[in-house]
């Protein structure tokens, strides 16, 4: 926080300085160059930070500045109420956008074509609609802003929109080192995994695309008060492919790089474009060839990895034991799920599966190949819906809820590959999954850097050394302590069941007993229910209560590991029906 | 033709599921290669076949290294591979499929009248909607018809009845005959006992056991790694 | 009635225009799951080589083989130096191309300065069609564009060389595995989608004033058909087309030209929300 006001405070004195010393027209300059930085800001927090491409961020900002427009050049000029409506218009239309996008789950491209043909259609409707946008040649004479009756002169104009300008960064700064920013980084390397912590992850993509566009709506209302006028050509094409252009050369996901992007090569354009325009013009698509090939991540962090520093600086969150959460004894079933039928398509997969867990036990699924024990496990996860059945958890029926439901109701779920997020440390990574106990947008704004993690995962990373390694990026870490780090993630939060999916795949022998050895202590100590799917027998025996059987999408046994290693059909699905004519 | 694999390591997504692999199998011989589900073999026909990168170790076909060859390139140079799963193009009919593996349609006939004899006149049905059997048999014809020297099968005998598997066994101990390696990948052992020049047993994706199948000890160790 | 018979034909052009300009990027899409968002700068390029064929001399016809020629070979470069590199990364792909669109745009402008050239019109005059009188060209044009289309489309479905594609856009790894090289496949459709959309340039050359940005103005439409059809049929094509013209030429008829582009906006979002195509993810 303390970095972040030093800039502050140093942006403001050049924006200041430019104002006193560089002449009117520069300081203009400067103003419109900074209200552009701000829509591409608000793409970066688009993009950069949900991982999904817009090309449509013109039509907050665009239609803002018409509003705006309209409103500022009215007797009185409503230049106030024009911001309100800007930043309120800007954030429906984006939220608009984005429910269409991810309520569908649209894959990256057909968004980014879809935003594309969005700000195509907003260049031809504001072209023809004479009515309402003045057609082709806009709406002009718009005034500088008014506060409170008061006209700002130009050279206040340019000095207040400057800093306006460079605040609403900052302030966008400031959220994305929230919580809310980890949070956001999460969902764009690893949504599955935030939907398993509890993150309603399609609710805070949207809110996030809402938020982008207020701030792309701000940046529309500052441009039309300090360049005087809106027209189809300004908020067209051109300018929602230099805006991409300016996000990807500056370095998506680190708010400073767009900035830096949109100050460089704008000063640039303004200064070449006069005298070489078409040969600008191929430039810029030269450039954003190049940007492509050559460094996709941008200039900011490419000039940090010279450096030999991270894209993003680790904070390290203070991570504390929190008080152990009791539940109420009753004496309904740990797991009842009955008669479940699963579907994909034609091909069924589960038929009429029924799994009931009275006491907290540490149990075992197992079977051939394709019998179905991965789809279980999603469906008792709530990764996956189900067609018939019910299931009901700790006696709260949760059948057909979402993947994010189960985990709030404790339900914790670890995936075959470790589902880690990359780009954040192993501390980032426990505290992201401990405050999903309350996952709420302003909770996450508000609070602290710092974390309550349960006792289970404390002692897990204690345990697996990934205590001494908390700094560390989570992508960097070796594939066991990935593992142990998902697990960790799954008991971080309000976890009362755990379900593993094959835990020690990938894992050396050694390893895998060690993890039989720790997952039973977890198992004891803390009464944790734990349904594991496995192929290895060794580390079934050290491990399991109980082993159910699945076979060919049902249930073929069920009972104590040596009970189902006795079991003829058990024997015959391992080792073919014909074994004992061999 | 021979295969080498040595010191494989290969995975998903950065789940390692081959930990240094090495093998062999060429022109004429049966290898069965057994193991429980989980311990890399499908990843292991996905590598030997280009799918999946190697992330260490060296593939050589007659001592030419082809570790960084397409999988086209594989199988035009003689290799082959029938897949567990979606062997076939579901959505194109049982004579488009055998077209795309080189059996014009008048040679189609001939291919149908040897295996799966149920297919025969059934060219222009979608594959998709034939049975899991039917599938496994076709897939399995389009490798074993074709003039490839070896071929990868990765559990052919899954889902299919015992009197197909008697079929298709005889269909594979002729590729051999043929002058053909077969490389059969089985978590059931009946075929490849009644099949097998030589066993591999694979575990946690490393190979654990290797003998000829005159080997007098090599049934009771493979009972005991396979059994549960 | 007369008016209506205008807009059905109207509407028919407007159609084959669609179909034979979203063809190449219906392919492209559907083979490799790329979003060539430089196809508008192909249908430029065609519309440049049937001026210059034109202003050499030559006769108007002979620009289809050349544009197609020229093209195809624009586009199986592009594939081998740009696409190649990042086909894993879709929004890469994106962004490239969008930068390729520059590119060719100022190229062009730079070549060709940014005064619009003419092509001129090749069969002057009009017919009549059950009475109503409709410029020559434009008849012409509907009935070349649609056999053009349909001509490719059967190459797609009935040819070797479409079974091949069929069968990696419906296993990519199968089909490597059954020997297809597929690498050679991606060159050869984005040379096709190229082409196509070079003679789709040089059909619509004389109707319209031929400049640097004439690209731009098709890249909206043709992305609506290949949304409203469906994105992995190539038959879905045909039907965007149809769709498309048809709501297009209607609600401009009706309303307004404003209202028309609401509209077909409007249809493509609901399109999506409905299939679920959109969601397919690129697979390779």
């Amino acid at each position: 926080m303390k970095r972040m006001t030093g800039y502050y405070i140093a942006a403001i004195v050049a924006v200041v300085a430019v104002n006193s010393f560089a002449g009117v027209f520069r300081s203009g300059q400067l103003a419109v160059f900074l209200s552009l930085a701000v829509l591409a800001v608000s793409l970066d927090l688009v993009w950069g930070y949900t991982g999904i491409l817009s090309l449509g961020q013109l039509l907050p900002f665009g239609t803002a500045a018409y509003v705006t427009a309209r409103m500022a050049t009215a007797e009185p000029s409503w230049s106030l109420a024009a911001l309100a409506a800007s930043v309120i218009v800007g954030a429906a239309i984006s939220g608009l956008i984005a429910a269409a996008a991810f309520y569908r789950r649209l894959s990256l491209v057909v968004v980014g074509l879809l935003t594309l043909m969005l700000s195509l259609t907003f260049e031809k409707i504001a072209n023809q609609w004479n009515s309402v946008t003045g057609g082709f040649n806009g709406l002009s004479g718009v005034p500088s802003i008014n506060l409170f009756g008061v006209q700002l002169s130009a050279e206040a104009q340019d000095l207040a929109a400057a800093i306006l300008a460079v605040t609403i960064i900052a302030a966008v700064g400031v959220v994305v080192s929230t919580p809310l920013g980890a949070v956001l980084i999460g969902i764009r390397d690893n949504e599955r995994r935030m939907q398993t912590l509890g993150y309603n992850t399609i609710g805070l993509k949207i809110m996030v695309f809402a938020l982008g566009g207020a701030v792309a709506g701000a940046a529309g209302w500052l441009n039309v008060h300090q360049t005087g006028f809106v027209s189809p050509g300004k908020f067209g094409f051109v300018l929602a492919t230099n805006v991409v252009l300016w996000t990807l050369v500056g370095g998506r996901g680190t708010i400073i790089g767009p900035v830096i992007g949109t100050l460089v090569i704008g000063f640039a354009s303004a200064t070449l474009a006069d005298s070489f325009l078409q040969y600008w013009v191929l430039a810029t698509g030269v450039l954003f060839i190049a940007s492509v090939i050559l460094i996709p991540d941008g200039l900011v962090p490419f000039f940090l990895k010279l450096l030999g520093r991270p894209a993003r600086p680790t904070r390290t969150p203070n991570l504390t034991t929190a008080e152990p959460v009791s539940y109420e004894a009753d004496s309904s079933d740990v797991i009842a799920a009955t008669n479940i039928d699963k579907s994909y398509g034609p091909f069924r997969v589960l038929e009429g599966v029924d799994l009931t867990m009275a006491e907290p036990e540490l149990r075992c699924l197992i079977g051939p190949n394709g019998a179905g024990k991965s789809t279980f496990l999603d469906v008792l996860g709530g990764q996956q819906p189900h067609q018939g059945g019910t299931i009901s958890m700790f006696g709260t029926d949760v059948t057909n809820r979402s993947s994010w439901q189960f985990a709030r109701h404790g339900i914790s779920r670890k995936f075959q590959a470790p589902q880690v997020i990359g780009s954040l440390s192993v501390a980032e990574n426990i505290a992201v999954a401990a405050w999903s106990t309350k996952p709420t947008i302003l909770r996450l704004l508000t609070r602290s850097w710092a974390a309550d993690v349960g006792e289970g995962a404390m002692r897990i990373i204690e345990k697996t050394g990934l205590d001494d390694r908390r700094d560390t990026p989570a992508g960097d870490l070796s594939h066991g302590e990935k593992q142990w780090l998902e697990i960790a993630m799954a008991m971080a939060g309000s976890c009362r069941m755990l379900l593993l999916d094959e835990p020690t795949a990938g894992m050396t022998v050694e390893e895998s007993l060690e993890a039989a050895e720790l997952l039973r202590e977890l198992h004891s100590r803390y009464e944790l229910p734990i349904v594991i799917v496995e192929h290895d027998m060794a580390f079934i025996r050290a491990v399991a209560d109980r082993v159910t059987v699945l076979a060919d999408g049902g249930l073929i046994a069920d009972g104590t590991v040596a009970e189902v290693e006795a079991d003829p059909q058990v024997r015959a699905v391992y080792l073919g029906a014909d074994h004992h004519a061999a | 033709m021979r295969l080498n694999a040595t010191n494989l390591h290969a995975g998903y997504g950065g789940v390692p599921a081959l930990h240094g692999i090495s093998m062999e199998i060429q022109s004429g011989e049966i290898v069965a290669l057994v193991g429980r589900n989980g311990v890399g073999k499908t990843t292991l026909v996905k590598t030997l076949m280009g799918l999946l990168p190697v992330t260490d170790g060296e593939l050589l076909l007659d001592d030419q290294p082809i570790t960084n060859w397409a999988p086209s390139k594989r199988v035009r140079a003689g290799l082959r591979a029938t897949f567990q799963e979606k062997g076939l193009f579901q959505e194109l009919t049982v004579g488009e499929n055998l077209r795309l593996n080189g059996f014009e349609p008048n040679a189609q006939d001939a291919v149908l009248e040897q295996f799966p004899k149920s297919l025969s006149g059934r060219q222009s049905q979608r594959a998709g909607t034939l049975s899991g059997g039917e599938q496994k048999m076709l897939a399995a014809a389009c490798a074993l018809k074709t003039d490839a020297s070896l071929i990868i099968m990765d559990e052919p005998t899954e889902g299919l009845q015992p009197s197909n598997v008697e079929v298709l066994g005889d269909h594979i101990d002729n590729a051999r005959s043929a002058g053909r390696g077969v490389l059969l990948i089985e978590q059931h052992i009946a075929l490849a006992n009644r099949l097998a020049d030589r066993f591999i047993v694979v575990e946690k994706g490393r190979v654990v056991e290797a003998s000829p199948a005159d080997d007098p000890t090599i049934q009771t160790r493979i009972k005991k790694r396979l059994a549960i | 009635m007369e008016a209506l018979g205008i807009e059905l034909l109207n509407g028919l052009g407007l159609f084959a225009t669609l179909g034979i300009v979203a063809l190449g990027l219906g392919i492209v899409f559907g083979l490799m799951g790329v979003i060539n968002l430089a196809h508008g700068e192909f249908v430029m390029i065609g519309a440049y080589v049937a001026y210059l064929v034109q202003d050499g001399g030559l006769n108007y016809w002979l620009a289809i083989p050349a544009a197609a020629v020229v093209l195809f070979f624009v586009g199986s470069a592009v594939e081998m130096v740009l696409i190649r590199r990042i086909y894993q990364k879709p929004e890469l792909t994106i962004l490239a191309t969008f930068g390729l669109s520059i590119v060719l745009r100022q190229l062009a402008e730079i070549l060709f300065s940014k005064n619009s050239r003419k092509v001129s019109n090749p069969i002057p005059g009009a017919t009549d069609v059950f009475g109503i009188t409709f410029p020559t060209y434009r008849l012409v044009l509907i009935v070349v564009a649609t056999l053009i289309v349909v001509a490719v489309l059967l190459l797609f479905t009935k040819s070797r060389f479409g079974l091949t594609v069929r069968a990696i856009v419906a296993n990519r790894g199968l089909a490597e595995s059954s020997g297809i090289r597929t690498s050679v496949a991606n060159i050869l459709a984005f040379g096709i989608g190229a082409a196509a959309a070079g003679v789709a340039g040089v059909l619509v050359a004389p109707l319209v004033s031929v400049d640097s940005q004439i690209g731009l103005s098709y890249l909206p439409g043709a992305f609506l058909v290949v949304i409203v059809g469906g994105f992995t049929r190539l038959w879905g094509v045909v039907i965007g087309a149809a769709i498309v013209a048809a709501v297009q030429t209607g609600v401009t008829h009706y309303v307004d030209a404003v209202w028309a582009q609401i509209a077909a906006l409007v249809l493509a979002v609901v399109m999506l929300q409905l299939s679920r195509s959109g969601s397919r993810e690129v697979t390779i």
